[in-house]
C-alpha cells in the first residue's frame, strides 16, 4: 500500500503546510512508501529535483512519481524517482492556527529554517547535476565474486558480475545486471524504472530478483530455472524467467 | 627480520573450532623449526590459553601489552613442549574496546621482529575484535564448517578480508584460505551436511585442508594438548601438518575425508539408522 501525496505550488506554502501534517503525526511516514503526484507541478526539472530533495530530507521514501507520463518528462526524468500510476490519495487536512503559539519565536525559528534550507537544496542540487554532468561509466564490470554483506549500486547501466553474487549480498542496478557465476543474493535491476532491464545469471539461485519495481523472492523463482543459466524480463506487469538452453 | 608473517584465523560464526584450528595450525608450525606465536584476540572470553595448556601461567596479557603496563617479552608465555612456540594470551577482566588501532599495530609491529609466524584467533563476529585482529594479516585462514550458515559467514569475513585490511587498503591482497572442520564424509555423503566441493564453489577461495568431525581434536582441547602435539598420528593431525606445510609454501594436496567404513559396516548402520 502505498500513499498519494499531491504538491500544490507555491512548493514553499506546501512545504510548510506538510511539515505541519507531519509534525501533527509524528511517524506517519516513518517506512512508508509514497507516491508523489506531481500533476498539479509545472514539467520543469529544477523544482521537480527540490521537491524531490526536500522530501528525501524530511525523510521519506519516494516509491515514485505519478500524474505526468514519462514522455512529457523526457529527460527532465532522468535521476528521479520513477514515473507510476495508481495508489491511494490521502488528505492533506488544513494546519489549524494555533493560536496560543509564540509567533515571534517561531517567525524567527522559520527564517533560519529557510536560509539553511536554501543552502542545503543548492548543495543537493548541486551534487546531483554534478554527478548528472560526469556519469560513471556506463558498464560497471566487476571482476570479484560479491560477497556476503556486500552491496553493489550503480545507477548508470548496466552491471556485470565476473564471479558468483552470494546470498546475503545484492546487487542494484538502472540498467541490466549480468552474472557469470552463481546468482544467489538479490538482484534489482531497472532501479530506476527501466521496464527493459533484464537479469542474466548463470546458475540461478537468487534470494530475489526484480526489475523496475516488480520482483520475485526466491519461493516465486520458476524450478525449471533453478540452478540453470536463466534470464529475467518484465512482460507487462509479469516478471518473466526462463532458461538459456543455447537452442535459438 | 621482515619476512615475518602474520596469519589471522577468523570464520564469523562463532564455535566453528578458531581456537582450536590456530592452536594446532600454530603447533604444527612450530614443528616445522619455524618461531610462532599464537595471539588471542577473544578480549574478554579468552580460550587460547586452556587450548595450549598455559592457563596456570598467564600473568600479563595483550591490553597489558597494548596499555604499557608490561612489556611484550613479559607477557609472551613460551610453550613447554616447544620452545620455538609461544603464546600471547587475551585478557578476560576487559572487553573488546581495550583493544585500540595503535597499540595492535605496535604490538604486531613488535612481534614481527622476534617471530616467523604471528598467528592471530579472532574472536567471532564483524566487529571490533575481529577487525583489528584481521587488520594486519597477510594471510586469513578461514575456518568453516559445512553447513550454510558457517558458509555465509565466512563469506561475509572474506569481504571484509578483501577490504578492512591494512593490506586491501594499500591495494594490495591478503592471501586467503579455506579450513573445513567438523566434516563428516557419512552425513556429507547423505545429504546432511555441504560437501567440501560445495563450499569451494560458493566461496571460492584456496582450499588448505579438511579436518573431519574427530574425538582427538575434542580430548587434545580439553587436555590443553594442540591435536598436532596431543595425537599426532590422527587424522586430524595430519590435516593440520599438511596446512602448515601448505602455509610455509610447499605443494602439498589436500586430503579429504571419505567414508571409510566397510560395505557391511554401511549395511548395518543404515539397517539401525
Amino acid at each position: 500500500m502505498a500513499f498519494v501525496l499531491s504538491p500544490m505550488p507555491p512548493i514553499a506554502e506546501w512545504l510548510t503546510e506538510f511539515d505541519a501534517f507531519a509534525a501533527r503525526s509524528p511517524g506517519f511516514f516513518a517506512g512508508r512508501p509514497v507516491v508523489v503526484d506531481i500533476a498539479h507541478m509545472p514539467a520543469s526539472r529544477p523544482e521537480l529535483v527540490h521537491l524531490v530533495t526536500e522530501l528525501k530530507r524530511r525523510h521519506i521514501t519516494i516509491m515514485g512519481l505519478d500524474g505526468r507520463s514519462p514522455g512529457e518528462l523526457g529527460a527532465d526524468a532522468r535521476g528521479l524517482p520513477p514515473i507510476l500510476s495508481g495508489g491511494k490519495e490521502i488528505a492533506l487536512a488544513q494546519p489549524k492556527v494555533d493560536s496560543e503559539a509564540e509567533p515571534n519565536a517561531e517567525a524567527v525559528d522559520d527564517a533560519q529554517d529557510i536560509v539553511r534550507d536554501a543552502a542545503v537544496t543548492e548543495a543537493a542540487l548541486a551534487a546531483i547535476e554534478e554527478a548528472m554532468a560526469t556519469p560513471d561509466p556506463a558498464t560497471l564490470i566487476l571482476s570479484d565474486p560479491i560477497r556476503s554483506g556486500q552491496s553493489v549500486v550503480h545507477l548508470t547501466g548496466d552491471v556485470v558480475v565476473i564471479g558468483s553474487v552470494a546470498s546475503g549480498s545484492e546487487v542494484v542496478s538502472s540498467g541490466s545486471i549480468h552474472v557469470y557465476g552463481a546468482l544467489r543474493g538479490r538482484a534489482i535491476a531497472g532501479s530506476n524504472g527501466d521496464q527493459a532491464a533484464r537479469v542474466f545469471a548463470q546458475s540461478l539461485n537468487a534470494e530475489l530478483v526484480a526489475i523496475a519495481g516488480l520482483y520475485k523472492t526466491a519461493e516465486d523463482l520458476d524450478r525449471a530455472c533453478l540452478g540453470a543459466p536463466t534470464h529475467a524480463w518484465l512482460d507487462g506487469d509479469t516478471l518473466k524467467m526462463s532458461a538459456i538452453n543455447g537452442k535459438v | 627480520m621482515t619476512m615475518a608473517k602474520v596469519i589471522v584465523v577468523t570464520s564469523g560464526k562463532g564455535g566453528v573450532g578458531k581456537t582450536t584450528s590456530t592452536a594446532a595450525l600454530g603447533a604444527a608450525l612450530a614443528q616445522t623449526g619455524k618461531q610462532v606465536c599464537v595471539v588471542d584476540f577473544d578480549v574478554g572470553l579468552r580460550n587460547l590459553d586452556l587450548v595450549m595448556g598455559a592457563e596456570r601461567r598467564v600473568v600479563f596479557d595483550l591490553i597489558n601489552v597494548i596499555n604499557g603496563e608490561a612489556k611484550l617479552h613479559q607477557a609472551i608465555i613460551r610453550d613447554k613442549r616447544l620452545d620455538n612456540l609461544s603464546l600471547l594470551p587475551a585478557s578476560q577482566t576487559r572487553d573488546k574496546d581495550a583493544l585500540t588501532e595503535e597499540g595492535v599495530a605496535g604490538v604486531i609491529e613488535e612481534m614481527r621482529d622476534k617471530f616467523d609466524y604471528i598467528l592471530c584467533d579472532s574472536p567471532a563476529g564483524i566487529e571490533r575484535g575481529a577487525t583489528l585482529a584481521m587488520r594486519h594479516a597477510d594471510i586469513a585462514v578461514v575456518v568453516t564448517n559445512p553447513e550454510v550458515s558457517s558458509v555465509r559467514d565466512s563469506d561475509r569475513i572474506i569481504g571484509l578480508v578483501d577490504s578492512k585490511t591494512q593490506k586491501a587498503e594499500n591495494d594490495e591482497r591478503v592471501e586467503k584460505y579455506l579450513l573445513v572442520t567438523r566434516y563428516d564424509p557419512i552425513r556429507a555423503d547423505k545429504g546432511e551436511m555441504l560437501k567440501v566441493d560445495d563450499v569451494l564453489e560458493i566461496l571460492s577461495i584456496p582450499l588448505l585442508a579438511v579436518v573431519p568431525e574427530s574425538q582427538d581434536v575434542l580430548k587434545a582441547s580439553n587436555l590443553g594438548m594442540p591435536v598436532t602435539l596431543g595425537s599426532p598420528n590422527s587424522y586430524a593431525a595430519r590435516a593440520y601438518t599438511n596446512a602448515a606445510r601448505k602455509i610455509t609454501g610447499e605443494n602439498v594436496s589436500v586430503e579429504i575425508p571419505q567414508d571409510t567404513r566397510g560395505i557391511f559396516s554401511k549395511f548395518f548402520a543404515r539397517k539401525a539408522a
